[in-house]
C-alpha cells in the first residue's frame, strides 16, 4: 500500500547529533561536503572515512539504515565508477572491444565513487538526525537574512511545512481513488508507457481536484486564524545556539584544517 | 447582557459559473448575545456556511451590516481584532490543520498574533488541556481520529483567546463517537468559560442542546426560537427537509392517533412522563 | 450462488513492527437478494472486510469465492467474478474525473468492453435509478453539480457496471437529511426493483435498522453479531454497547416505555408502528 512508504528519513533519537541546532547541522553539512572535494590522496580519504564512521557511531544510526540510503542511487554510483575507469587516458590494463580500462582511470573512478558515497551518507545523516519540522525551521532562519534582497524565506518554509503535513493525507487519498477506479475496471498496471500514462488520468484528475479543494479550504482556515504572512509573526519554538553547537563547529574546523594540511603536504 | 453579534439586513450575492447572480443571503437579521449557544440548521445550500464566514469577516456583506462586538466587518482596521475574537472550526478536519505536530498547530493562531514564545507555550498547554488532548501534543495530526482533529482545531481557537466559537458543521464527517466528543467539548467550554457558540449542524441531537435554534432556508431565516418551540413543529421541519428528534415525531404520531400529548415535547424523558404519568 | 468468505484474515503492514490484524478468521456468506447492513465503530474492521468482497484486498489467509469462483485465481473467470461486485466508496464524488456526467458513468462499462449502444442504455438506466434526468444532466460537467447530485452521479457510475452485488460504504456521509433520505430511497428502490444484493456499511444504526433485512455487527476485526436487525436491537443491547455502536434512538425510547411498565412489542424500526403499539398498550392498560 502507498501509505506504507516511510516518510522522510528521520530516525528519532537523543544523540548529541540529534540535539544540535538544525542550523548548525545544515551549515556543517554544507561545509563538510565541500571539504570532501579537498581530498585527493588515500590518506585524506582515510581521514574522511574515519570521521564519517565516528559521526555515524555518535548518532547511533544503525549501519543498515545508512546502506539503505545508498540503495536508490546505486546505479549512479556504478555508472560514475565505470565512466571514469574507461574514459581516463593512461596506461591500459584491460581491453574489452573498443573500451580500454586504465590504471589512472581505476584510481580516479574509485576516488569519485567514494566522494559520491560520502556525499550521500553525510546528507542522509542530516535527515536521519533532524526532524522535517526542525529542518524547515532551520532553513527558514538561515534564509532570513536574505529577505532583504527579496527572498521569500517565510513563504518557502510555510510551503514546506504544508507539503509535509499533507503528504500522508494525499497518499491515503491516492490509494482510495486508485481502488475506486480499479473497482470500475480501470487498469493501472498493463500496457506500454503511453497507454499507462493515459490510464493514469482517472487517478490524476480527481487527485488534482482534491488537492485544489484542500488548498482552498486550508487557505480559508489559515486566514480565519489571523494568518497574514510572516509579518509580525512570532514562533513558539525558538532556536538557540548552545555550547554543543560551538563544539561541533570546533571539531569540524579541526577536520577541515587537517584535510587542508594533508592536501598541501602530500601530493 | 450586550449583543455580541448583530447582523442587520445583511445580503450576500455572488456570481455563479454561468455568470448569473446568486443571492446566498437574503436580508438576514440576527442578534446573538454574549455567552449564548445558538444552533443554526438548514439543508445544504440554505446559506448557513456563507453566514458563518461573515461572522469571521472571511466574507463582507454585499449590503447591510455585520457587527462583531460593535465592530463592523466592512472596516479593514477591525479585521484582525474580529478574527481574533471569533474563532472558526470547519467541516473537514483534515483541511484546517496546518502544522505537522499537534502543538505547533495550536500555536499557529497565537504566532500569527505575534505573542511572545513563553506566552504561546502556556496558551497551547492550557488549550490542549481544555479539550482533553494534552497527551497528543507531540503527535502528527494524520494519526488522530476525526473527533480528535476537531478538538485540536477547537484548541487552536482557544489559544487565540477567542470569546466566540463558530463551528460550521464540525461533525458532518465524523462517526458517532467523534460527534459525541466534539459536542461535549463545545458544551463544556460554553458552560465553564462562558464562550459564545454558533453551531451549524444537520444533527438534531446536537441542535437540541442549544439555547436557541435558527432555521435557514434559501438564504433566509425562516424560524427562530428555543429548541422546544422549533422541534415540536414536526410537519414544518419535514417540509424544510430537516430531521426532528425521535420523541417529537413520536409525540406527533400519538397525537394523530387522538392521544392527548402536550405540543412541546422534544425529549424522551418528557414523552415517557406524558404517556405514562 | 453467493459471496463466501472462509476463514479470512487480513494483516496490515505485514512483517513490520506495525503489523496488525484488521480482520480475523471471518466466515461469512452473503446470499443473492439480501440487504445486509454492516455496522461497527471506526477501526472495527468493517471497511477492510468489504474491500475483500470484490478482491481489492487479498486475504493474508483464507479464501473468497464469488458464485463458486475463487476470485484470487488467475484468469478471465476470476476477473469476471470480481466484476460482479460493484463498490461505492465513502465520498464517491471524489472519484469523478470526466468532462461530462455521461462520460464518467460510461467509464466503467467501457472498461468492461461493453458495446457503445449498450453503454448508452446503461448510462440512461443508471441515471434513472439515481433519480437524475438524462436529458438535463448527461451533457453537464459533474464538477458544477451540487454535492448530493455529484454523489448520485458517482453511484450511477457503479450501478452502470450492472453488478449482481452492490457494496456501499457510508453512502450518506456528509449529506443533509434530505440528501440522505433521497440516496437511501434510491438504493431501496434499486434493491426492490432488480433484486440486487446490497451490502451497506454505516455507523448510523437508524439507517441500517430501517433498510437491512440482515445485520452484521463488527468489533475488533471479528463478527460479533449476525442476525435480524429487530432481534439484535432488542435482545443484544449489551453487546452493541461493547462494540461501541449506538442503539437506535427509537429502541432506547421503547426501553423507557417498558421500564415505566408499559407492555409493548418493542421490536420495531419505524416510528409510526411504534406509536401505534404504544397507543394500543395505553388503551389496554
Amino acid at each position: 500500500m502507498l501509505t506504507d512508504i516511510m516518510l522522510g528519513q528521520y530516525f528519532p533519537g537523543n544523540s548529541l547529533l540529534h540535539l544540535l541546532d538544525p542550523r548548525t547541522k545544515i551549515i556543517s553539512t554544507i561545509l563538510f561536503i565541500s571539504s570532501i572535494f579537498l581530498a585527493n590522496t588515500y590518506q585524506a580519504y582515510i581521514i574522511l572515512a574515519a570521521f564519517i564512521v565516528f559521526i555515524i557511531a555518535l548518532a547511533a544510526i544503525p549501519p543498515t539504515m545508512i546502506l539503505r540510503s545508498l540503495k536508490p542511487l546505486w546505479i549512479i554510483i556504478v555508472l560514475t565508477l565505470l565512466i571514469h575507469i574507461f574514459t581516463t587516458p593512461g596506461s591500459i590494463i584491460y581491453k574489452i572491444g573498443p573500451l580500454a580500462a586504465t590504471q589512472e582511470g581505476v584510481r580516479q573512478g574509485l576516488f569519485m565513487t567514494i566522494r559520491l558515497v560520502f556525499l550521500i551518507v553525510v546528507s542522509s545523516l542530516l535527515t536521519f538526525t533532524t526532524s522535517p519540522i526542525a529542518l524547515t525551521d532551520g532553513i527558514e532562519r538561515l534564509l532570513n537574512p536574505f529577505k532583504k534582497i527579496g527572498l521569500p524565506a517565510h513563504e518557502l518554509a510555510m510551503m514546506m511545512t504544508i507539503a509535509l503535513r499533507f503528504i500522508p493525507t494525499l497518499l491515503e487519498e491516492t490509494d482510495k481513488i486508485m481502488k475506486a477506479q480499479m473497482a470500475r475496471g480501470a487498469d493501472f498496471t498493463s500496457g506500454n508507457i503511453l497507454r499507462r500514462a493515459r490510464n493514469m488520468i482517472p487517478l490524476l484528475v480527481p487527485l488534482f481536484i482534491s488537492a485544489f479543494r484542500r488548498a482552498d479550504e486550508l487557505a480559508t482556515a489559515m486566514e480565519a486564524r489571523c494568518y497574514r504572512g510572516g509579518h509580525q509573526r512570532t514562533r513558539m519554538k525558538e532556536l538557540h545556539i548552545t555550547k554543543r553547537d560551538w563544539l561541533a563547529y570546533g571539531v569540524l574546523g579541526i577536520i577541515i584544517g587537517v584535510l587542508v594540511a594533508v592536501r598541501i603536504t602530500l601530493r | 447582557m450586550g449583543e455580541f453579534i448583530t447582523v442587520k439586513d445583511m445580503c450576500h450575492t455572488y456570481l455563479a459559473h454561468e455568470g448569473e447572480e446568486v443571492q446566498a443571503l437574503d436580508h438576514i437579521n440576527i442578534a446573538i448575545k454574549k455567552g449564548e449557544f445558538v444552533a443554526i440548521i438548514g439543508t445544504n445550500g440554505s446559506g448557513k456556511s456563507t453566514l458563518a464566514k461573515h461572522l469571521n469577516a472571511l466574507l463582507i456583506p454585499s449590503s447591510g451590516q455585520c457587527l462583531i462586538n460593535g465592530m463592523d466587518t466592512k472596516e479593514q482596521k477591525n479585521l484582525w481584532e474580529i478574527r481574533q475574537s471569533v474563532g472558526m472550526v470547519f467541516q473537514n478536519p483534515d483541511n484546517q490543520i496546518v502544522a505537522t505536530l499537534v502543538e505547533e498547530d495550536v500555536a499557529f493562531g497565537p504566532e500569527n498574533l505575534g505573542m511572545p514564545p513563553d506566552e504561546i507555550r502556556n496558551r497551547v498547554t492550557e488549550a490542549l488541556k481544555d479539550v482533553g488532548m494534552e497527551d497528543y501534543r507531540q503527535h502528527g495530526p494524520h494519526l488522530l481520529s476525526g473527533g480528535q482533529k476537531q478538538r485540536v482545531a477547537i484548541a487552536g481557537v482557544l489559544a487565540m483567546r477567542s470569546n466566540c466559537l463558530v463551528l460550521d458543521e464540525p461533525t458532518a464527517m465524523l462517526d458517532p463517537q467523534g460527534r459525541q466528543e466534539v459536542l461535549s467539548t463545545v458544551l463544556r467550554l460554553h458552560r465553564e468559560q462562558n464562550i459564545t457558540v454558533v453551531y451549524i449542524t444537520h444533527f438534531m441531537e446536537e441542535a437540541v442542546a442549544a439555547d436557541r435554534v435558527i432555521v435557514m432556508e434559501q438564504g433566509k431565516v425562516v424560524m427562530e426560537g428555543v429548541p422546544k418551540t422549533i422541534f415540536s413543529q414536526v410537519n414544518r421541519l419535514k417540509e424544510l427537509g430537516l430531521d426532528v428528534p425521535v420523541a417529537a415525531e413520536f409525540a406527533y404520531c400519538l397525537r394523530q392517533l387522538t392521544m392527548k400529548i402536550p405540543e412541546d415535547i422534544i425529549t424522551d424523558a418528557e414523552l415517557v412522563v406524558a404517556v405514562c404519568p | 450462488m453467493s459471496i463466501r468468505l472462509q476463514d479470512v484474515t487480513y494483516i496490515y503492514m505485514s512483517k513490520t513492527p506495525y503489523e496488525k490484524a484488521a480482520i480475523k478468521k471471518i466466515d461469512l456468506e452473503i446470499k443473492p437478494g439480501e440487504f445486509v447492513g454492516i455496522i461497527g465503530h471506526t477501526g472495527s474492521g468493517k471497511s477492510t472486510l468489504v474491500q475483500h468482497l470484490n478482491g481489492l484486498l487479498k486475504p493474508s489467509s483464507g479464501m473468497v469465492h464469488i458464485d463458486g469462483q475463487n476470485i484470487h485465481e488467475k484468469g478471465e473467470t476470476a476477473r469476471n467474478a470480481k466484476r460482479s461486485v460493484g463498490m461505492v466508496f465513502q465520498y464517491p464524488e471524489h472519484q469523478l474525473f470526466e468532462e461530462s456526467v455521461y462520460e464518467d458513468i460510461a467509464f466503467g462499462p467501457r472498461n468492461l468492453g461493453v458495446k457503445e449502444e449498450e453503454v448508452e442504455t446503461r448510462v440512461k438506466k443508471a441515471l434513472d435509478f439515481v433519480g437524475l434526468d438524462f436529458e438535463k444532466f448527461a451533457k453537464r460537467t459533474p464538477f458544477q453539480l451540487s454535492g448530493g447530485q455529484m454523489r448520485r452521479v458517482a453511484i450511477a457510475g457503479v450501478v452502470a457496471l450492472d453488478p449482481k452485488y452492490l457494496v456501499l460504504d457510508e453512502p450518506s456521509a456528509g449529506l443533509d437529511p434530505r440528501g440522505r433520505d433521497e440516496i437511501f430511497g434510491q438504493i431501496m428502490k434499486l434493491h426492490q426493483a432488480t433484486g440486487i444484493t446490497v451490502v451497506l456499511v454505516s455507523h448510523n444504526m437508524e439507517d441500517v435498522a430501517r433498510m437491512a433485512n440482515r445485520l452484521i455487527v463488527m468489533n475488533k476485526g471479528e463478527i460479533l453479531l449476525d442476525g435480524k436487525p429487530k432481534d439484535i436491537f432488542c435482545n443484544h443491547q449489551a453487546q452493541l454497547k461493547e462494540a461501541g455502536v449506538d442503539v437506535p434512538p427509537l429502541t432506547l425510547l421503547m426501553n423507557q416505555f417498558k421500564q415505566r411498565g408499559l407492555e409493548i412489542d418493542s421490536a420495531v424500526v419505524d416510528i409510526a408502528t411504534a406509536a401505534q403499539n404504544v397507543y394500543k398498550a395505553v388503551r389496554r392498560g
